[in-house]
C-alpha cells in the first residue's frame, strides 16, 4: 500500500513515517510531498491508498488540497495530521470529506487506533 | 501560575514526551533569562489575535532537532534545527490556539537562529509566559496578545 505524507516540515514527515512503523504498519510504501500543490500532482501520478496531510502549509493548505481533489472527482482516502484539533477544525475536516483528524502531538497508539480501519491490511 | 500557564505547561510536557522523549519541567523564571538566541514564533489571527513564541538556547535547540530527527546532536545542521524548532512551535501554537476564543487562523512558524532579540511584537501585551527546563536547557513559551481585551476573554473553568 502506498501512503503519501504531506507536510512542509521535513522532520514531521519523518516522524509520521516513523510512527507508522512503530504502530506496526510495516508493509507500506511511503511517499512525501511538502505542500498541497506538490501533493495534488503526486496523487495523480502515484495513486496512493491513503493521504496523511498537514493542514497549515504554504502554497496550498491541506483543506484546499482536499477540496481540489474532491472537485476533480478524486476520492482517495484522506486524513489530516495537524497541530489543531479543535472541534471546529474536526467539523471542517469531516465536512470536506476527510476520514479523520489526528492532532499533533500523537503517538503510535493513536496511529494504530485511527489507521487500522484504513491500513489494517498493511500490518 | 495562572490556570493558563498550567495549561501551557501541560501542552509542553505532552509535546516533549510524545515528540522528543526528553524530560521537561517547569523552572524558575530566572532560568529563562539567558534565552533568546534561538527564537520561533507563530501568529494566531481572527477572534484571537496573539503571537506564541518559543525561546531556547542553541544547545537546547540542537537537542530538540537531534531528538526529532533521531540524529546525534553534533550532526544536525542549522536547517534541521530551524525545521525542528519551527515545527515544535507550530504544534505548541496549534494547541494553545485551541484554548483561545475562535475562529482564528494559525500562521506558518518563523524561526530566528543566533538572534539575541526574541520575536516579540513591541505593541503586544503578555498573556502568559512559562519557563521550563529540559536537560538543563531553558525553554520559554510566551503568548503575546495584540488585543488588550484578549486577557479578559481567556476562558476559565
Amino acid at each position: 500500500m502506498i501512503v503519501l505524507v504531506v507536510d512542509d516540515s521535513r522532520v514531521m514527515r519523518m516522524i509520521v513515517a516513523r510512527t507508522l512503523r512503530q504502530a506496526g504498519f510495516e508493509g507500506l510504501s511511503i511517499r512525501e510531498a511538502s505542500d498541497g500543490r506538490e501533493a495534488f500532482d503526486a496523487i495523480a501520478t502515484e495513486q496512493p491508498d491513503l493521504v496523511l496531510s498537514d493542514w497549515n502549509m504554504p502554497t496550498m493548505t491541506g483543506i484546499d488540497l482536499l477540496g481540489a481533489l474532491r472537485r476533480s472527482g478524486n476520492e482517495v482516502p484522506f486524513g489530516f495530521v495537524t497541530s489543531e484539533g479543535s472541534k471546529e477544525m474536526r467539523q471542517r475536516a469531516e465536512a470536506a470529506g476527510a476520514l479523520f483528524l489526528i492532532a499533533k502531538p500523537f503517538n503510535e497508539d493513536t496511529f494504530r487506533h485511527v489507521l487500522m480501519p484504513v491500513l489494517g491490511a498493511a500490518r | 501560575m495562572t490556570l493558563v500557564d498550567d495549561d501551557i505547561a501541560e501542552i509542553v510536557r505532552d509535546v516533549w514526551s510524545s515528540m522528543l522523549s526528553l524530560p521537561v519541567a517547569v523552572a524558575p523564571r530566572a532560568v529563562g533569562r539567558t534565552t533568546g538566541e534561538v527564537a520561533a514564533a507563530i501568529e494566531v489571527s481572527g477572534a484571537s489575535d496573539c503571537v506564541v513564541s518559543l525561546e531556547t538556547s542553541p544547545v537546547g535547540a540542537r537537542a530538540i532537532a537531534a531528538a526529532m530527527f533521531g540524529m546525534d546532536e553534533g550532526d544536525v545542521t542549522d536547517a534541521e534545527v530551524s525545521d525542528a524548532v519551527g515545527e515544535l512551535t507550530n504544534v505548541i501554537g496549534g494547541n494553545i490556539k485551541s484554548l483561545l476564543p475562535g475562529p482564528s487562523r494559525l500562521s506558518l512558524p518563523t524561526v530566528t537562529l543566533g538572534s539575541q532579540a526574541p520575536q516579540r511584537d513591541s505593541g503586544a501585551a503578555a498573556l502568559s509566559e512559562v519557563t521550563l527546563a529540559s536537560d538543563g536547557e531553558p525553554i520559554v513559551i510566551s503568548v503575546w496578545s495584540r488585543d488588550p481585551a484578549e486577557l479578559e476573554r481567556i476562558p476559565t473553568p
